[in-house]
């Protein structure tokens, strides 16, 4: 009786332990429950998204990289050492700009993959929700794909299908991917964004979140960018013809960018007043107080005609250095200065996308009709008679005016194979550079692929000329 | 397995035969003070391995053969030897001695036998401890045995002493060595958190009064530490604390009241005479006209000159109390005791309280049946006025306000320091504050278990232990309205802060072991222990602060006017583990040693979750051979070698698991996001030890030498490597890299003298460590601001541009570049590894004389080979940044005033002289060795004469100072550091004197 009684308590306490092994932090669940229900998941489209506030994405950094390695602004002979490398484009591969923005876009990208992983095996939710879980986070994949494209690879219409794009990352993996071609990462964003299509509602009522209008006018970006002028055009088409969207009217241009969610707004990063990065936010790297190290250059206040209402709006004389010029579309929201609400897309693009898209196609007439539409609202008046043989330059000069400081003015000039030009160069009041003219084909005017990846990712290739 | 190993030992015991024809002697054993029968003594037939134990009623019978003798012996019982002639009764006395050690070291889950032991273990008894200076048994430690490194990070009574064992056998995991009070592991780190909450840390083993500790054993090499697997690698110290003795009642009191100061070493500030004329001649040298100089720095500045440098301070005291009683009979034994401990630290607002009770209680049911009982309930209250390197805090305060500044308005009140008149850089005058916000630290713990015991047979005996640690921390900061810290010029209605936290820590441990000595044969012994043990901690945390006081009188978050944050975390781990342990001798001379054990925690990555650790050990009696029996110069002479293979599992609970974090929120809608990669794979550092020991004596043990030479290599070790940003990650946490420690410890012991009562001993320690990096992830540098972990080098390298003293043409800094010419700016200046910041080589020699109860003992002890970085002269010798301050005496000498002057320090300049105060050149690196008069006890045990008609047993004076004397060439506050040696606004340790009594009836 007694052997018993040991044996039954032995028996109790070495019995296997294993499950007591098994624990998970108070604050943070493991990865496996975090996103096994529709509450989860859509806890997961916030930190999405709010994973594309970083200061090294769409918090600063990418809104900043492709207009100072272009020929819209310069970088200050006295500046807080920020962003050298990128206005004068000699990236070393080590780059602290450059590679933080790889990581982070992929980091955003895994969040992304996380969702989309993880939705067909939801118990809970309906499947209008799970749509739109879905959608969105396929739209937010194609879109961290697409800019790491624009950034680490030569254009289509320069490299080619077959020249060395991105891996495309559909589940989290640690791994040493090779470089899909951009081909195939150009197939992964469409295929993206047509299944987001179909799975996002059309209630345009809330640009904070992707809707299939937001995905029709990501959509219509990428293929103008991959030379399919035609499906740009419909996707265009499809924005604009909703009528949910207006362009902005001249007089409320002096607020616009500091009012989150007007009629013009596709897609709109929120940025709360709460959440701003204080000195980092975009406009202080523009304005004093603040770091104040990018001037508007000379060359594109030169093209502007005084009375257009965006150079009203937008650029002064700089505080304290009168004689050079400020930007002063990201002055600041909610009274904060500097902050920004990154419209990521409006509906003044995709009148810019599609009569780039139909003057590349001979469309004349309908190029000339949108960009009309655009001027009428900045205090110009119609383009007439202008002969077909300079529609795209004047579509073109169009898409810089309305889309200056935003991030698309490097990534315009590359795509259209045009060398990137600085008329104001070699002048004390900027940061000396090598060059005054990159060319377009030139290797080096694409963005090295960071060392630290290079390092820990045996199969991956560097771009030429690093 | 085990069934069939069960089985072959009962073979072998049945096999066993009486050959040898003998008669049988019986006899009983009893204690000589009180005539009580001794159980379990052992009974040895001299010359051979022929032995037994006594029974219960102190009975036992064992054969001889003619001409040969008994040898009898108990745990705490001086051993007797007398000679069989005939009688077949014998009846033998044993006397307590207090010189006599225990025939076994505790090593926690069982003991190892003193001298057939395979192990390295270090030994502090219960004399070492009790009576001192020192309110964390961590303190008492240093330099009471080799191979042991101990510094606090702070010299406020109960700060976080950092252990290092054997050297530094990780980088970015833990380092210190595991804690087992009284047979369970405890959690030793600062389980508050409070250093994040700007409260000093401090050490948990500060709640345990040291006078209640028997003996603390350091496990040092394997043989002795795999008994802890995947916690062993750095080191165990196991405590354990006093039982009963049957037969003995006692009760005793003991007091103590001492003084205390601040060590201020070679640091001081200047008068503020001598200020003013650095000041003025700084702007000489720097052109200022005599008008100007006269007008910015009149020499009537001096009449409201104040010394802020001893302001912070005062003569600190330290005070004890404590009854003990002890007793009990066969059947139960017990030690109660009670203690109080009040410090208050040299420095002003400083100090500890501690309150301690604790009870060991054990029971003998019956033959079978054994009851133990332990009880430790403590409560420790702590103020630390801010941590040293606070602007509110005296230390950094006094650097941080002009010579030239009363704290005192004219009308006689003090300057709160937000006053546009007073002239301070922090705006702080802390004789203002610091008496009205408190910075308080509660630690209440309760440790206790229970332990049943059943004995089958002496093969036989299962226990099981259920422990209980409980841990409840209470943070209470209190920021006064008034003060400069809590007043808000913004919204004064929003001034003053209050925040409290409370943590709250649970360890469970439940133990199921059998043990026994499995009779094999003559000459043969066989001990064994297997057991399993789960092992839990959970942490539960919340906090909260308000702001907006009226009154700096009401101290609870109910007064505040602005709730402002409120918080709550937790976080648990576990252990399952399986351990076995065998100890084979033969003849006694011989032992071998096994030991196993199997680990699961919650910490490891499911994919390693279950590791297997082991060591051998071997010994052998050298001076028991018959080969040595005949030479007379050597007493006694032993051997012992040790492998085995250890685990560090000192990380982060949840570093191996993918987690999501949900600190984040997008347009107003809480969101989630991946904030830990995990690694499925992710396990233990592998610490692979060896060890040699040798333990030799001469001269009838007069003069003892144990000497180890040691190598481990900790393999695996837990870091940070790069993976692809594809994966959405950057680094993940992995096993890679490998360091070794390698050196040896020597341990002398000489009895000078003995003669007529008078005795001499003194005992050396000496312990070297070299450790070097052996692996890193692909051979790339760690590389800090000023310091660096590289392939080749210590752990604790400092990695600085190498100063290069001053141009005598114009007083500029001068740094070396790579190509060794000077350079006059601090970023061409190459960085070179300048030293670590441990010691390589630790020492201490004591000496103890004693006559007719007269005792006297003094510890030197003193560390060599290690840099310290004194970035207290970043702002106090810093050639004029912090102009008009206070500044460090050093700062005035030396300095270049014109062209051709050779200097020790740059020309002085407003605002300071081209970055030459940086921390990051090795111009404040120095020197870190010292000596230091460690310990001195002066103690009289009064004559039992005159106290046997106060019907008082024994009775006990003795004076006792601490940290006496220090001789170093560092120039800071002192030289006494922790492993990072960087000193910055420290809290100096103490230089204390106290008297005691101790009284027993």
């Amino acid at each position: 009786m007694r052997n018993t009684i040991i044996y039954i308590f032995l028996l109790l306490s070495f019995t296997a332990c294993n499950d007591k092994l098994t624990l998970s932090p108070a604050v943070q669940l493991p990865t496996e429950d975090a996103l096994t229900d529709i509450a989860g998941v859509k806890a997961g489209i916030s930190g999405m998204y709010a994973g594309m506030r970083s200061v090294n994405y769409y918090g600063r950094n990418f809104l900043v990289i492709p207009e100072l390695a272009a020929d819209n602004v310069y970088l200050s002979a006295t500046n807080s050492n920020r962003f050298g490398s990128t206005f004068r484009i000699t990236w070393l591969t080590s780059d602290p700009d450059i590679t933080s923005l790889w990581n982070q876009a992929y980091a955003v990208m895994l969040r992304a993959n996380n969702i989309i992983n993880s939705i067909p095996a939801l118990t809970d939710g309906t499947e209008a929700e799970k749509n739109d879980a879905l959608g969105q986070a396929l739209f937010v994949r194609a879109l961290t794909h697409f800019d790491l494209l624009r950034i680490f690879s030569q254009p289509y219409a320069i490299g080619g299908g077959s020249a060395p794009g991105i891996p495309v990352m559909t589940k989290f993996e640690v791994g040493s991917p090779a470089r899909n071609t951009v081909e195939e990462v150009y197939t992964q964003i469409i295929n993206d964004l047509t299944q987001a299509k179909s799975l996002l509602g059309t209630d345009a009522g809330n640009p904070y979140n992707a809707n299939a209008y937001a995905v029709s006018a990501l959509l219509a970006r990428v293929y103008l960018y991959k030379g399919d002028n035609a499906n740009a055009i419909t996707e265009a088409a499809a924005v604009i013809n909703s009528n949910e969207y207006a362009i902005v009217a001249a007089k409320d241009l002096p607020e616009f960018y500091n009012t989150p969610g007007t009629s013009e707004d596709i897609f709109t990063l929120m940025v709360l007043s709460t959440e701003s990065l204080g000195s980092d936010d975009v406009g202080r790297i523009y304005l004093k107080p603040g770091y104040g190290d990018i001037r508007v250059s000379p060359d594109i206040v030169n093209v502007f005609d005084t009375a257009d209402a965006r150079y009203k709006a937008y650029i002064f004389p700089f505080s304290g250095s009168p004689t050079e010029y400020e930007n002063e579309k990201f002055y600041g929201q909610d009274g904060i200065s500097g902050l920004y609400s990154p419209k990521i897309l409006r509906i003044s693009e995709q009148y810019l996308v599609r009569a780039e898209a139909n003057a590349k196609l001979g469309n004349y007439a309908a190029a000339i009709e949108d960009i009309n539409a655009i001027r009428a609202n900045r205090n110009q008046a119609d383009l007439i008679n202008i002969p077909d043989a300079d529609v795209l330059a004047n579509v073109l000069l169009e898409r810089r005016k309305e889309l200056m400081f935003e991030g698309h003015r490097y990534f315009d000039l590359l795509r259209n194979k045009q060398d990137i030009v600085r008329t104001f160069c070699d002048d004390p009041l900027e940061l000396n550079t090598p060059a005054c003219t990159y060319p377009a084909t030139s290797p080096t005017v694409i963005a090295p692929i960071p060392q630290r990846e290079i390092d820990v990712n045996k199969n991956i290739k560097q771009n030429q000329g690093y | 397995m085990k069934t069939s190993v069960l089985l072959w030992l009962l073979l072998a015991i049945s096999v066993v035969s009486t050959h040898a024809q003998t008669r049988t002697v019986k006899g009983k054993v009893t204690d000589a003070h009180d005539g009580q029968p001794i159980p379990l003594a052992t009974v040895r037939v001299a010359g051979t391995n022929k032995g037994t134990t006594t029974d219960q009623q102190g009975n036992f019978s064992i054969s001889v053969e003619a001409g040969q003798s008994l040898q009898v012996s108990s745990v705490g019982y001086s051993p007797v030897s007398i000679a069989v002639t005939g009688q077949a009764n014998v009846s033998i006395t044993l006397g307590t001695d207090q010189n006599v050690l225990n025939e076994y070291i505790a090593t926690g889950y069982t003991n190892t036998n003193r001298r057939t032991r395979t192990s390295a273990v270090g030994e502090v008894t219960a004399e070492d401890l009790e009576n001192k200076n020192y309110v964390d048994i961590n303190q008492a430690l240093q330099g009471q045995t080799p191979g042991v490194f101990i510094g606090g990070n702070s010299g406020m009574p109960g700060a976080i002493q950092t252990v290092r064992i054997r050297g530094i056998g990780s980088i970015s995991a833990g380092s210190s060595p595991l804690y087992v009070v009284d047979g369970v592991i405890i959690d030793g780190r600062d389980l508050n958190s409070a250093g994040s909450i700007g409260v000093q840390s401090n050490d948990l083993l500060a709640n345990l009064n040291p006078n209640d500790v028997e003996t603390i054993t350091v496990l040092k090499d394997a043989s002795a530490t795999a008994l802890y697997g995947s916690r062993g690698a750095n080191g165990v110290i196991v405590i354990t604390t006093k039982k009963g003795k049957s037969g003995v009642s006692t009760f005793g009191i003991n007091a103590q009241y001492g003084k205390t100061e601040m060590t201020r070493g070679h640091a001081a500030l200047m008068t503020p005479a001598e200020a003013l004329h650095y000041d003025r001649d700084l702007l000489a040298i720097n052109g200022t006209s005599q008008a100007d100089i006269d007008a910015q720095f009149p020499m009537s500045l001096l009449d409201n000159a104040f010394d802020w440098s001893k302001a912070g301070w005062r003569r600190g005291t330290n005070q004890v109390i404590g009854v003990t009683g002890s007793g009990g009979t066969e059947k139960a034994k017990y030690y109660a005791s009670g203690g109080y401990e009040k410090v208050d630290g040299p420095m002003i607002g400083t100090g500890m309280k501690r309150y301690s009770v604790m009870s060991n209680i054990t029971s003998k049911v019956n033959n079978q049946i054994d009851l133990a009982l332990n009880l430790n309930l403590s409560y420790t209250d702590y103020n630390s006025a801010g941590g040293g390197n606070f602007y509110s805090s005296p230390i950094l305060g006094a650097y941080f306000v002009s010579p030239f500044q009363s704290p005192y308005k004219p009308d006689g009140s003090m300057y709160t320091g937000n006053e546009t008149a007073f002239k301070a850089a922090s705006k702080n005058n802390f004789l203002y504050s610091y008496s009205r916000n408190t910075n308080k630290l509660n630690n209440f713990r309760g440790l206790g278990g229970l332990t049943v015991s059943y004995t089958f047979t002496d093969w036989l005996k299962i226990s099981e232990k259920v422990n209980m640690d409980l841990v409840y921390g209470y943070a209470h900061l209190f920021t006064d309205p008034t003060t400069h810290d809590g007043y808000n010029s913004a919204e004064p209605l929003k001034s003053g802060d209050i925040f409290n936290q409370l943590v709250r820590n649970t360890t469970l441990t439940n133990q199921l072991s059998a043990s026994g000595t499995i009779p094999i044969a003559t000459d043969h012994t066989l001990n064994y222990i297997a057991l399993m043990e789960y092992d839990r901690f959970s942490n539960t945390s919340f906090g909260a602060e308000g702001i907006g006081l009226v009154s700096g009188k009401l101290k609870v978050l109910d007064v505040t006017s602005t709730p402002q944050d409120v918080n709550g975390n937790g976080t648990d781990y576990t252990f399952v583990s399986y351990l076995g342990q065998l100890n084979y001798n033969y003849k006694g001379r011989y032992t071998l040693n096994a030991t196993y054990r199997n680990d699961g925690s919650s910490r490891f990555g499911v994919n390693k979750r279950f590791g297997n650790f082991y060591s051998v050990g071997a010994s052998w009696i050298l001076i028991d051979e018959p080969f040595l029996q005949s030479q007379k110069v050597l007493s006694d002479l032993r051997l012992r070698g040790s492998y085995g293979l250890t685990g560090n599992a000192d990380f982060d609970n949840f570093v191996a698991t993918a987690l999501y974090a949900y600190n984040t929120s997008y347009n107003g809608a809480p969101g989630n996001a991946p904030s830990t990669i995990g690694n499925k794979d992710l396990t233990w550092e592998k610490n692979k030890a060896a060890n040699i020991g040798l333990e030799a004596a001469v001269l009838n043990n007069r003069l003892k030498l144990t000497f180890d030479i040691y190598k481990r290599i900790t393999n695996g070790l837990l870091m940070n490597t790069p993976v692809s940003s594809t994966s959405g990650f950057t680094q993940q946490q992995a096993n890679v890299g490998r360091v070794q420690n390698k050196g040896i410890e020597a341990m002398l012991t000489s009895t000078n003298v003995k003669f007529n009562g008078f005795e001499w001993q003194t005992e050396l320690n000496f312990s070297l460590n070299r450790n070097k990096i052996l692996e890193l992830y692909g051979g790339q540098d760690i590389t800090g601001s000023i310091s660096i972990q590289r392939v080749g080098y210590h752990v604790t390298s400092w990695y600085m541009a190498r100063w290069a003293g001053v141009d005598p043409e114009n007083g500029n800094p001068l740094w070396l570049t790579a190509d060794n010419k000077t350079t006059t700016s601090l970023n061409a200046a190459n960085k070179v590894i300048a030293g670590n910041a441990e010691p390589r080589y630790i020492g201490s020699l004591t000496n103890r004389f004693s006559y007719k109860g007269i005792g006297l003992s003094f510890m030197f002890y003193g560390v060599t080979g290690n840099k310290v970085l004194n970035q207290t002269r970043v702002l106090s010798d810093a050639d004029g940044v912090y102009f008009g301050y206070n500044y460090s005496r050093q700062q005035g000498q030396n300095y270049w005033r014109q062209p051709g002057d050779i200097a020790e320090r740059p020309k002085p300049k407003k605002g300071g002289n081209n970055s030459a105060n940086s921390a990051t050149s090795t111009r404040f690196l120095e020197d870190g060795q010292f000596l230091r008069l460690k310990d001195v006890t002066l103690s009289y045990n009064l004559p039992a004469r005159w106290l046997r008609h106060a019907k008082i047993a024994k009775a006990y004076v003795f004076a006792t100072g601490t940290n006496l004397i220090t001789w170093t060439g560092y120039t800071g506050w002192d030289p006494e550091q922790d492993i990072a040696a960087n000193e910055a606004f420290r809290y100096p340790p103490s230089k204390t004197v106290s008297l005691g009594l101790n009284v027993n009836f």
